[in-house]
């Protein structure tokens, strides 16, 4: 009895496969021969993005399950299922405003150390061009995905270089005054991220927010939402802290109303439809905030001149200005 | 908004009546029910160590609790908006900081006379039930002002004493404290335990020291602070409580918002089950006052239900429950005007509490 209590203890502890496994050849010297030349890999024919993986909101540097419990396909060029994205509501808007606006400490951080977060962003990305291009590619093509890729580090690196160069002015009234005219944070942003483009976009209007200091809601395109995963994937290793940029999926149109209706988002910008801009600026004279769209207007967001630059940044600050009066 | 709509908001008798001598009455009339059988005021009873001693708590059971009451659903739409009008009305209005100045109690004296703002009031359709706040908790220091910005109100000012939040001055100036405060004018007194007669199982130390205290406060409200987040178990939460309750506590109060950790669903679970036992065996009722850490509407929603599901309607209402907060107002008029407006609102939009 004791023997075989000892015999299964035994067995509990070591596996018998354990016991068997044949023993590691000695030790040898890395430099001297090719060191993997004799091992074997098990190497099963498995593609590693075939494993489901679940995408969830990002709210307040976590991933967060909707307030719902629903999610939605998103299906690919083809209309095969890539997989799903969580049903954001207006709770989980609110969840996401309410993590926004805790994380207005970003405006009081240096222009210098924003800059850094986000040179380290287009670092990060650049590591993973492949595989995020690969992904995307199901839902815009080849061709498409890493153009978008490609040009999204760019605009991350542009960002990150603007972030403390967007300076104000000093202006010179005609008596015996100066004026310093500062660009500041808006504060809180909500962002209808372009249906069509859907990392490029997201990154050409979430990033020049996010440089001058200010927090986001962005709802990312309906077409690929799943660019989601890859998004905060990105922003939690490159030092953003929580809360800065919060990304809810679902249907656009309903998320635009509840972010546009809310008295806390000092800000909307919409780049999709006329019909959504026409929204965007009818729902949010509730607390009359600063309304920025394309008018429904295609914008070509490969090219620079059209997808980056001082539009967007100066939709994304206001202008404080100082008077400095003097005299003897 | 209709009559019907203003009905459908009525949060409480005393809401409507002139709470002064209504709230807390000494006489032999029931202050509570709880499963249909009246219940007196606290007046206290021996210390008894009997009941102190098999006093025992499944603390995973506890938390099992605490964890499936906050998942549930909540009251929802006119329900959800009438409850949080009871939560202002059970509210004690608090500022307990080192940088307190006599404008800051005013401005909160006048917040709690009014404590939603009038246009909220107007939609609303409440202007008759004149919801106002359970109290004002201030320093000592503060009594006499607070009492003449809320004169002509009827809201009793609370005073913390006892050499508060740490309660370690020697016994006779803190029973001195309190009647100094009691002179001021202050109708509730929040008092400290020491903590470290619980640890050393000194029943009889604490009872005495309980019973000074409420032969100090007079016919002024006791409300006894366990200090939970030092007490380190629930067992230890427990049979604090009921020394506490056989020495005459009007209140057991969870904590004094200046622990670690403050008060936590678990600790309410225990407390007010403590309460349901001590009135079970001598037929008082004790009230309970969360404090401490409770800052959002849905919290204060949590604490209600919490009361309603342990005890009974009783301890829905000022007399025997009370919340202890300082910003929690905020976000209960962001709420309100959520619900009035369909629209999220911001918390700057509101008057500071």
């Amino acid at each position: 009895m004791a023997a075989t209590a000892k015999a299964d203890t035994a067995a509990y502890l070591e596996p018998t496969w354990f016991k068997n496994a044949p023993a590691l050849p000695a030790a040898k010297s890395i430099s001297g021969e090719n060191a993997n030349s004799e091992r074997q890999i098990a190497n099963p024919a498995l593609d590693p993005t075939e494993i489901d993986r679940t995408v969830k909101l990002y709210i307040g540097g976590k991933q967060a399950r909707p307030d719902s419990g629903y999610s939605m396909e998103v299906r690919g060029r083809n209309r095969e299922i890539l997989g799903e994205v969580p049903l954001g509501n207006r709770k989980d808007i609110r969840n996401a405003v309410e993590a926004a606006r805790k994380a207005s400490g970003w405006a009081k951080t240096t222009a210098h150390n924003r800059a850094q977060i986000l040179f380290y962003m287009a670092e990060n990305l650049s590591q993973r061009r492949d595989e995020v291009a690969h992904r995307l590619s199901h839902a815009v093509g080849e061709a498409q995905a890493s153009a978008e890729v490609n040009s999204g580090i760019e605009r991350i690196f542009s960002y990150a270089a603007w972030a403390d160069k967007f300076d104000g002015a000093v202006h010179n009234p005609p008596f015996r005054n100066i004026a310093i005219a500062m660009n500041e944070p808006i504060g809180t942003v909500g962002i209808i991220c372009p249906q069509e483009v859907p990392l490029l976009g997201f990154l050409s209007l979430v990033l020049p927010v996010v440089a001058v200091g200010n927090t986001v809601i962005a709802v990312p395109s309906e077409t690929y939402p799943l660019v989601t995963g890859d998004l905060y994937q990105l922003f939690d290793t490159s030092d953003l802290p929580g809360g800065v940029v919060n990304i809810v999926t679902g249907y656009s149109s309903q998320l635009l109303k509840v972010l546009a209706e809310h008295d806390d988002v000092d800000a909307i910008w919409c780049f999709a439809d006329e019909a959504s801009a026409f929204a965007a600026k009818s729902f949010s004279t509730g607390n009359l905030k600063q309304v920025f769209t394309n008018e429904g207007r295609a914008i070509d967001w490969f090219d620079v001149k059209q997808g980056e630059g001082r539009w967007f940044l100066h939709h994304a600050t206001q202008v404080k200005n100082i008077w400095v009066p003097y005299g003897e | 908004m209709s009559v019907e709509d203003s009905r459908r908001y009525r949060t409480g008798d005393h809401a409507t009546d002139a709470p002064s001598e209504g709230l807390f009455q000494d006489s032999d009339s029931p202050l509570a029910m709880l499963c249909g059988r009246p219940l007196l005021s606290n007046k206290g009873i021996p210390l008894n160590r009997e009941w102190i001693n098999q006093v025992r708590v499944n603390t995973s059971a506890v938390e099992r609790r605490a964890q499936t009451h906050v998942v549930r659903r909540m009251v929802k739409k006119d329900w959800q908006a009438a409850w949080l009008l009871r939560a202002i009305t059970c509210m004690d209005l608090t500022t307990l900081s080192g940088d307190d100045t006599d404008e800051r109690v005013r401005r909160l004296c006048a917040k709690a006379i009014q404590p939603i703002q009038q246009d909220l009031v107007n939609r609303l359709g409440i202007a008759e039930l004149k919801i106002r706040v359970a109290a004002v908790c201030v320093y000592h220091r503060f009594v006499e002002t607070a009492r003449t910005a809320l004169q002509g109100s009827t809201i009793p000012v609370a005073a913390v004493s006892t050499g508060f939040p740490a309660g370690l001055s020697p016994l006779s100036e803190r029973i001195a404290e309190i009647r100094r405060s009691v002179e001021d004018g202050a109708q509730e007194i929040d008092v400290v335990i020491t903590r470290a007669h619980v640890f050393g199982g000194r029943w009889q130390e604490l009872y005495d020291e309980i019973s000074a205290f409420k032969q100090a406060s007079g016919r002024a409200h006791m409300k006894v602070i366990l200090g939970t987040g030092d007490l380190l178990t629930l067992r230890n939460v427990a049979r604090a409580s009921f020394v506490a309750m056989m020495a005459g506590a009007d209140f057991i109060k969870t904590s004094t918002g200046k622990e670690p950790t403050n008060a936590t669903l678990p600790v309410g679970f225990v407390m007010a089950r403590a309460i349901r036992e001590y009135a079970q065996e001598t037929g008082m009722a004790v009230g309970f006052k969360a404090a401490g850490g409770i800052r959002t509407a849905k919290q204060s929603l949590e604490w209600l239900s919490l009361m309603k599901e342990e005890l009974a309607l009783s301890w829905m209402k000022a007399e025997l429950f009370r919340l202890g907060a300082s910003g929690l107002l905020g976000d209960i008029e962001r709420q309100l005007e959520h619900h009035v407006t369909g629209r999220y609102s911001a918390d700057y939009r509101h008057p500071i509490a």
